[in-house]
C-alpha cells in the first residue's frame, strides 16, 4: 500500500503539492472535485472534475414526453426548483403558442421569488460557513423553513415541487398564503438587519471577502457568467428587466449591482436581491389577479415542429431550455442551459494564485449547484 | 453596491440583420436569417463558424460578447451545431446554425473567441463525438469514458442492464 | 519522607489532576454545544439528564468504545503517540495552577514560566499527528498550527511579562497575591487583550482556528483519527481552553481574590474562568476565521510591536513608582 503511493508521487512534478479536494469535501456544495496545486498556501492551478452528479437528464428527456419529463427539472438547482420549472414551462408554452392567464402568471411570480429568497438564504448561511462562522447557516435556513412551510401550504412540495404546469399552475393559490407571507415580511426584515449587523458588518468577514477573487466584467462576458456573478462585476443585466417573462414588466423593483467585482459585493448583491424580491412577492399578492388559474391545455402535449430557446433569471444566473421539436410527444432534443455549469467553468481562471482559503470563497460567491452543473 | 431601476428597449430583429449582413458580406461569410418565434437564426457553413465568431465579438458595434451556450442536435443524416449569442450593448440576441457531416462531424473550436465555450464543446465532443478541432484540451467531462457509443446521438441504444448483485468480501 | 510516600503523594495528585481536567472537558464541551445552541436559536443537547448534561459523557463513552483505526500507510509511531503526548502539556500546566490560597498541586518559584513553556510543547504533538497522517490536510493543519503557535507565543510571553514585572513574581500565587488593591486588568488593559487575542491562537479557537479550518482542509490534523484518539485530541483542546482562562483569570483578573477563604476562594477562581470561558464561547459561535496572511500579519505586525510598547511602557511606569516610593 505505502509502495504503491510512493509510484504515484514520482509520478508528479516534485515542485508543488497536488491536494484533492472533494469530492467529498464540506465547501464544495455537493459532489464536485477539483484538483488544486497549491504552492505552500497559495493555489498555483485548478483542475475542476465533475460529472459525479450526471444524471443524463438531456438523453431521459429525450425517451419521455413533455409532462413527464417535468418533474424532473426541480431536481436541476435543486435549491431553486420552481425557477427551472417555470423556465421549462415557459420554454414549451413558447413552442405551443400558449399563454399563461394572468393570475397564473401571477402566482408564478410568486413561487420563483419566495424560491429565490430561499435559494439567496442558503448562499447567505454557505458563505457564512466557508469564512468559518457556523452560526448563520443555522440563521438562513431558519427563515428559509418559513418559506418552505408557505411552499408546502401553495404546492404541498418543499423541495421539488412539480407545481408549475405547462399552461398555468397545478392548483390555485390558498388565502393563508397571503397571511403567511405577511406575517413572514413584517418578521424577516428585522433579523435580516440582525443577521447583517451579525456578520455582513464583521470586521472579519469584510478583511475574507473584500478585494477577493476580483472578476471583471470584460472577463465574465467571456465566460458566460450570469445572474449575481455578472451583477457583482457591474453589469446591469437582469433577465427580468431584459427580457420580461410572466409579467415581471409590471412589477417595480431594483436592481442590485456591485462596483468592485470581489466576493463581498457578490454577496452584496445576493442580499439586496432578498429585498428586492420580498418587494416583488408583496406587490404580487397584493395584486393578484382573478379569472382562471390554468389555461385549457390538451392532454397529449404535441408542440408543433420548432426550436425556442428561452430563459430566465434563476437563483443563480441564468437558466435556459433549448427544445427542438419535431411535433411528437416527446422532445427531439432538449439541452438545458445552466449557471453552474459555465460558473465552474471559470473557477481556475477565478481563484487561481491565490490562497486556498480564498479559492474556496470564491468558489463559494458563485453560489454552484452540481445539481445543475452535471445534470 | 449600488442599486438601480432600468428599463430596456425591446429590440427588433430586422436591426439585428442589418447590422450584420454588410459586416457578413465583407468578411466573406454567407449567412442565411430565418426567424422563427421572435428568435434570429443565422445558419453559416462549419468552416466559417472561427471567423464569423470572432467578428461578431470583436465587432465594436455588434459586440456579442455573451456566449449563453453552445450544443449539437443529431439529425441523422447530418449534425447540427448551435451557438447561442448575446449582445450587452444592443440586447441583441442570435442563434447560429452549423450543419456537420453526420459520419465524421469536425468543427473548429471557438474557445479561443469565447473562453466559456470550452466546457460547452467538451461536452458537445463527448456526446455527440464530434471533433473540435484546436480545442487545448478535450478530456471527458461529464462521462467516465467507458461507454460504448455517443450518448445523445440517437442510433445510441439504452441498455437496461440487470446487474449481478456481488456481496462485498468479507473483511478480516 | 521517605520515597515511597514522596512517590504515592505525586502518583495520587496526578490522578486528581486526571481525574478533574477529565470532568472539565466533558462540562465545556457540554456548556460549548449548550451555549452555541441558544445563540443559534436551537436547544444544544437535552435528553440525557437534566438540560442534556450527560450527553457528552455518553459521547465520551462511545468515543471510547470504538474500533481503534490505524490506517494503513500512517506513520505508525507518530500516529500512536500523538494523541498521548497532546494531553501531556495540558496535564502538566495544570499541576501548577493554584486554585486559591495554599491549594495548589505543586507550588514552585517560576510556575508561570513553567506553565507558559510547557504550553509551547502541544506543537510537537499536533505537528506529529499531521506528519503521521500520511495525509495532505493533516500535513497542511500540522504546519499551520505549528507557524500559529510559533507566532503567537511571544506577545503572550510578553504580554504577561507587564505582570510579572508589575508584581515582581514568576509564581503564580504570588501575583494573585500582589492584586491584593486592584487587579492587573486595569492597569494592564493592553496586555489582556494581547494576552486574550494569543491564547486564542494558542488554543485554536475562532477566530484563529486556521489549523483545522474545516471549510478548508476539513479538519486539519485530525482528518485520520477516531475512536479513543480523536477524543484525545477533542478533550486537550477543552482542557487547553480551561488553562488559557484559568490563566488569564489568575494574572489580570486577581484569581481567587477578594477571599483568602480556600473553599470560596476556588469558587470564585472557577467562575471567573468560566465566564471567561463563556466569551470565549460567544466569541466562537459569532465570529468568522482569519486567513493565514491576515493572521500572521496579525500576529507579528499588531500583536508583536504593542506587546513590546506595553512592555516598555509598564517598565517605566514601575521604574518610575518605585524611584518615587524611594525603594
Amino acid at each position: 500500500m505505502y509502495d504503491e503511493a510512493e509510484i504515484l508521487l514520482d509520478d508528479l512534478p516534485k515542485d508543488y503539492m497536488e491536494v484533492n479536494f472533494g469530492p467529498h469535501h464540506p465547501s464544495t456544495h455537493g459532489v464536485f472535485r477539483f484538483i488544486a496545486k497549491i504552492d505552500g498556501e497559495r493555489i498555483i492551478d485548478i483542475d475542476p472534475v465533475i460529472g459525479y452528479l450526471h444524471r443524463g437528464i438531456e438523453k431521459i428527456a429525450e425517451n419521455r414526453t413533455y409532462v413527464q419529463f417535468k418533474p424532473l427539472v426541480d431536481r436541476l438547482d435543486y435549491t431553486g426548483g420552481l425557477n427551472n420549472e417555470l423556465c421549462y414551462c415557459l420554454a414549451v408554452e413558447k413552442l405551443m403558442d400558449i399563454e399563461a392567464p394572468p393570475r397564473a402568471q401571477a402566482i408564478r411570480v410568486i413561487c420563483a421569488e419566495l424560491n429565490r429568497i430561499a435559494a439567496h438564504l442558503i448562499f447567505f448561511g454557505a458563505m457564512g460557513l466557508e469564512t468559518g462562522a457556523f452560526t448563520p447557516l443555522l440563521f438562513g435556513f431558519l427563515d428559509r423553513e418559513t418559506i418552505l412551510n408557505i411552499f408546502e401550504i401553495m404546492a404541498g412540495g418543499r423541495l421539488t415541487f412539480n407545481y408549475i404546469t405547462i399552461g398555468g399552475v397545478r392548483e390555485d393559490i390558498r388565502s393563508t398564503v397571503k397571511t403567511y407571507f405577511d406575517k413572514f415580511n413584517k418578521e424577516f426584515p428585522v433579523k435580516l438587519k440582525r443577521y447583517e449587523e451579525l456578520i455582513t458588518g464583521n470586521e472579519i468577514f469584510i478583511k475574507r471577502l473584500k478585494n477577493v477573487g476580483i472578476l471583471k466584467k470584460e472577463d465574465l462576458f467571456n465566460w458566460g457568467a450570469s445572474g449575481p456573478t455578472l451583477r457583482g462585476s457591474g453589469v446591469k443585466f437582469d433577465i427580468r428587466k431584459v427580457e420580461p417573462y410572466s409579467g415581471y414588466e409590471k412589477y417595480d423593483f431594483d436592481i442590485p449591482v456591485g462596483t468592485n467585482g470581489d466576493v463581498y459585493d457578490r454577496y452584496l448583491v445576493r442580499m439586496e436581491e432578498i429585498k428586492q424580491s420580498m418587494r416583488i412577492v408583496a406587490q404580487a399578492l397584493d395584486n393578484l389577479p382573478s379569472g382562471d388559474f390554468t389555461v385549457k391545455v390538451p392532454r397529449i402535449i404535441k408542440p408543433p415542429e420548432g426550436e425556442v430557446y428561452v430563459r430566465n433569471e434563476g437563483t443563480k444566473g441564468e437558466i435556459g431550455f433549448y427544445i427542438v421539436s419535431k411535433g411528437d410527444k416527446n422532445p427531439y432534443r432538449l439541452k438545458i442551459r445552466t449557471p453552474s455549469f459555465s460558473h465552474i467553468n471559470m473557477l481556475n481562471f477565478a481563484a487561481s494564485g491565490n490562497y486556498i482559503a480564498d479559492a474556496i470563497v470564491i468558489l463559494g460567491s458563485f453560489d454552484t449547484v452540481m445539481g445543475s452543473c452535471d445534470r | 453596491m449600488e442599486i438601480i431601476n432600468y428599463e430596456y428597449k425591446k429590440t427588433d430583429n430586422r436591426d439585428v440583420i442589418a447590422a450584420i449582413q454588410p459586416k457578413a458580406e465583407t468578411a466573406g461569410v454567407a449567412v442565411k436569417f430565418s426567424e422563427f418565434k421572435e428568435q434570429l437564426f443565422c445558419e453559416i457553413d462549419s468552416a466559417d463558424i472561427k471567423k464569423f465568431c470572432s467578428l461578431l465579438n470583436s465587432d465594436a458595434e455588434l459586440s456579442f460578447e455573451y456566449i449563453k451556450f453552445l450544443t449539437a442536435v443529431d439529425y441523422v443524416e447530418y449534425i447540427e451545431m448551435v451557438y447561442c449569442l448575446y449582445s450587452f450593448k444592443n440586447n441583441w440576441s442570435i442563434i447560429i446554425k452549423v450543419k456537420l457531416d453526420g459520419r465524421k462531424p469536425v468543427v473548429d473550436s471557438v474557445c479561443s473567441i469565447y473562453r466559456g465555450a470550452d466546457w460547452h464543446e467538451r461536452e458537445t465532443a463527448e456526446m455527440f463525438g464530434i471533433d473540435i478541432m484546436d480545442h487545448p484540451n478535450l478530456k471527458h467531462l461529464l462521462l467516465a469514458g467507458d461507454e460504448d457509443g455517443y450518448p445523445l446521438r440517437k442510433n445510441f441504444e439504452i441498455k437496461w442492464e440487470e446487474r449481478e448483485y456481488i456481496p462485498p468480501e468479507k473483511f478480516e | 519522607m521517605v520515597w515511597w510516600s514522596i512517590l504515592l503523594w505525586a502518583l495520587l495528585k496526578l490522578v486528581i489532576a486526571f481525574l478533574f481536567i477529565f470532568i472539565t472537558a466533558l462540562i465545556l464541551i457540554w456548556m460549548l454545544r449548550k451555549i452555541m445552541g441558544h445563540m443559534q436559536y436551537r436547544r444544544g443537547p437535552r435528553h440525557h439528564g437534566p438540560h442534556g448534561i450527560w450527553q457528552t459523557v455518553f459521547d465520551t463513552i462511545k468515543l471510547l468504545g470504538k474500533e481503534d483505526i490505524i490506517p494503513s500507510g500512517v506513520d505508525r509511531w507518530t500516529f500512536i503517540w500523538a494523541p498521548m503526548i497532546i494531553f501531556v502539556p495540558s496535564l502538566m500546566a495544570f499541576v501548577f495552577l493554584p486554585f486559591a490560597e495554599k491549594i495548589v498541586a505543586t507550588n514552585i518559584e517560576i510556575s508561570l514560566f513553567f506553565v507558559l513553556a510547557i504550553m509551547g510543547l502541544s506543537i510537537i504533538a499536533l505537528l506529529m499527528a499531521g506528519w503521521g497522517s500520511n495525509n495532505k490536510y493533516a500535513l497542511l493543519g500540522g504546519v499551520r498550527s505549528a507557524a500559529q503557535m510559533m507566532s503567537y507565543e511571544i506577545p503572550m510571553l510578553i504580554s504577561a511579562m507587564g505582570v510579572v514585572m508589575m508584581s515582581g513574581s514568576m509564581n503564580l500565587s504570588e501575583i494573585v497575591r500582589a492584586q491584593q488593591h486592584i487587579w492587573y486588568i486595569v492597569p494592564q488593559l493592553v496586555g489582556f487583550f494581547i494576552f486574550g487575542c494569543a491564547s486564542l491562537a494558542e488554543i485554536n479557537s475562532t477566530p484563529f482556528d486556521i489549523p483545522e479550518a474545516e471549510s478548508e482542509i476539513v479538519s486539519g490534523f485530525n482528518v485520520e483519527y477516531s475512536g479513543f484518539r480523536f477524543a484525545a485530541f477533542f478533550l486537550a483542546e477543552f482542557v487547553n481552553l480551561f488553562i488559557v482562562c484559568a490563566l488569564a483569570a489568575l494574572l489580570f483578573l486577581g484569581g481567587w481574590l477578594p477571599f483568602t477563604n480556600p473553599v470560596y476562594g476556588t469558587i470564585f477562581f472557577l467562575v471567573k474562568t468560566y465566564v471567561l470561558i463563556f466569551i470565549v464561547m460567544w466569541i466562537k459561535s459569532t465570529f468568522p476565521r482569519f486567513r493565514i496572511d491576515q493572521f500572521m500579519n496579525f500576529g507579528w505586525k499588531v500583536l508583536l510591536p504593542l506587546s513590546l510598547a506595553n512592555l516598555f511602557v509598564t517598565g517605566v511606569i514601575v521604574l518610575m513608582v518605585d524611584k518615587f516610593r524611594g525603594v
